[in-house]
């Protein structure tokens, strides 16, 4: 027996978006090899290119027609998938445009060599997205993973940075483990891999729990379930978020924060929404509790906390609960909305982390809420910047965080589960605690060091002379001036923002395209 | 005597388990990453013995099995590789691979 395969041209275009990064981190890779040290900084600028590439690749997958999944079923380019593109393209363009300046700032003398490790995990994240096979998923998943073990540990000389690579690497090959004993019970059970194959075996089989493949395939979802939910952080498998999230560099954690969990929860989506829709009431109770602690646990522990880049990672725990919301619910107006969701989750999260990276000094210093005091005097459009993606974050009106939580929730109420809607306003109730601490800490507690009166009509033209030289100091320590990519960054994230939160029917309907709604 | 299906999927649920006591148990990095290996190669027997169970099916259901468990493999390589690199970086700095020692970050 001999198996034929051709791959056609129109396979390899299917993939337009993953061969744009991949051939953007092979270039940078050449590029940087060749030319001297001191013009390393520019290769941002080709990783900038092979991300505007991707979104070429997309529009044009949009745009075409025909049927959508290439490499015999492997790997698909559905209105899901671009989505997902999307939004991993998104968080990608910012990081690479957060990192020249900061990376430079941290010691970092291998840029060549972190530029390209971020167009590998961008291409893994868009690849797992884009994965119809559970064989793909897991390879996506490794692409991924690998690329941000090193990233997590590359600043060089960094205890911190190097405790992040390790944890991150021990307890998410830990959580791989689980995930591929789970895929290997499900393709016992059903015999296939590829996830049209598994839904149609569960379709036409009777499943018992006890006998048959029943007990197999519970098994699979279960550790399916425990893996998956680690990738995303769910509480209980959160243990790790904090920790990786404080210690990688700040543009690592903003595209992990959100590039790991689209790739992920569109796997959730993929496997669980979709696959094994016809065993929903087997694997439902899993995702309400899984959501249900994980936006209670999440936003009560960031309550605690007193660095604002650990207080984000468990923003970002308490935020895959309200995500997960949508993949509990299983309808397509859930899924839609977790999209939107993480499309505004996105912009947001991604510009507060850029905001931190903007006032981050050496080593992690300059991240704590202490250091935030009296921010606004010292540095009013930054201030004012992360005022504004903290309200979107907390889900004030006006912003995309707002449309993005009345969306999921709205979708809880119709679909049946009005106790999840109670449950996320209350958790977020306690999330706008935290987030309003930091806004209190920036606006009305005066900085460290500097006398009440004098902060309170701080200006930056004509104080400085007149203070002495310890604040002096100190404010030529916070007073780093901004790369000019990272503003653009941060003024594209504010422009999503605040975009989404005024005009959200455009993106909306893309979302409830890429559903499989009208 | 032959050996039964259920003879290799409790062969691969017994490996999986003393790998995760492994992971969970030891202190020393090297050790959680073997553990971790254990785990992984558990999951490649069960996949084999899966594939060799479907003998009779489809080649596809019967090949991705095995074409899985060589996947999972060569990964498991390039993530023994970057791991061990990490703990190198580690230990020159703080001549210990002790993971309960791996804690400047808490809470």
């Amino acid at each position: 027996m001999a198996f034929t395969y051709a791959i056609s041209g129109g396979d390899w275009a299917r993939i337009a978006p993953e061969l744009a990064l991949l051939v953007a981190a092979l270039l940078v890779m050449l590029v940087d090899a060749l030319i001297p040290a001191r013009l390393r900084g520019a290769l941002v600028i080709i990783g900038v290119m092979g991300v505007l590439a991707a979104l070429a690749g997309v529009i044009m997958l949009y745009a075409s027609s025909g049927s959508p999944s290439a490499f015999g079923g492997m790997v698909t380019s559905d209105p899901l998938a671009l989505f997902a593109t999307l939004v991993i393209l998104a968080a990608t363009g910012l990081s690479l445009l957060l990192s020249p300046g900061y990376i430079e700032r941290q010691g970092t003398r291998q840029q060549g060599e972190f530029y390209a490790l971020v167009m590998l995990a961008a291409t893994g994240m868009v690849l797992m997205a884009a994965s119809t096979n559970l064989m793909m998923i897991f390879l996506g998943l490794e692409l991924l993973s690998l690329p941000l073990y090193v990233l997590c540990a590359f600043a060089p000389g960094q205890q911190r940075a190097q405790e992040s690579g390790m944890k991150y690497f021990l307890l998410s090959s830990f959580a791989s483990g689980f995930l591929l004993y789970g895929m290997a019970l499900i393709y016992g059970a059903t015999g296939a891999t590829n996830l049209g194959g598994i839904n149609h075996f569960v379709a036409t089989h009777a499943m018992s729990a006890t006998a048959g493949f029943g007990p197999i395939l519970l098994g699979g979802m279960a550790l399916l379930a425990v893996g998956l939910a680690f990738k995303v952080s769910a509480i209980p498998f959160h243990a790790w978020t904090p920790d990786v999230y404080q210690g990688a560099l700040t543009p690592v954690t903003a595209l992990m924060s959100v590039g790991t969990k689209m790739a992920a929860f569109v796997a959730l989506i993929r496997v669980f929404d979709v696959a094994l829709a016809p065993v929903r009431a087997d694997w439902q109770g899993i995702m309400w509790a899984l959501a249900i602690l994980t936006m209670v646990g999440g936003n009560i522990l960031a309550a605690t906390q007193t660095n604002v880049k650990r207080l984000l990672a468990y923003s970002s725990i308490a935020h895959a609960g309200y995500l997960l919301i949508g993949i509990a619910l299983g309808t397509q107006a859930g899924i839609a909305a977790l999209l939107y969701y993480m499309a505004a989750y996105a912009v947001m999260n991604v510009g507060a982390f850029g905001v931190v990276l903007a006032l981050e000094r050496v080593a992690g210093l300059g991240t704590n809420l202490d250091d935030y005091r009296g921010l606004a005097s010292r540095r009013p459009a930054l201030a004012a910047a992360l005022a504004v993606f903290l309200f979107a974050l907390a889900g004030i009106p006006g912003t995309a965080g707002f449309v993005a939580k009345y969306a999921i929730f709205a979708a809880a109420v119709t679909g049946g589960h009005a106790e999840l809607t109670i449950i996320g306003v209350v958790a977020s109730m306690i999330g706008f605690y935290y987030y309003l601490r930091v806004i209190w800490a920036m606006y009305f507690v005066p900085a460290p060091d500097m006398p009440a009166a004098e902060a309170a009509n701080a200006n930056p033209h004509l104080s400085l002379a007149g203070l002495n030289s310890a604040v002096v100091t100190k404010l030529a320590a916070s007073g780093t001036p901004l790369a000019f990519s990272a503003g653009l960054a941060l003024a594209l994230a504010l422009i999503g923002t605040l975009g989404l939160g005024i005009f959200p029917a455009p993106l909306i309907s893309l979302a409830r395209q890429a559903a499989g709604l009208p | 005597m032959l050996l039964s299906l259920n003879s290799f999927l409790v062969l691969g649920a017994l490996l999986f388990c003393i790998g995760l006591f492994g992971a969970l148990s030891k202190r020393n990095a090297i050790s959680v990453l073997m553990g971790i290996e254990i785990m992984l190669n558990a999951v490649n027997i069960t996949l084999v013995a899966f594939s060799s169970a479907f003998q009779h099916s489809a080649h596809g259901a019967r090949l991705s099995g095995q074409v899985f468990a060589v996947f999972i493999i060569t990964v498991a390589a390039a993530e023994a590789a970057v791991a061990l690199a990490t703990i190198i970086a580690i230990y020159r700095r703080k001549s210990s691979v002790d993971v309960t020692e791996i804690n400047m970050m808490k809470w």
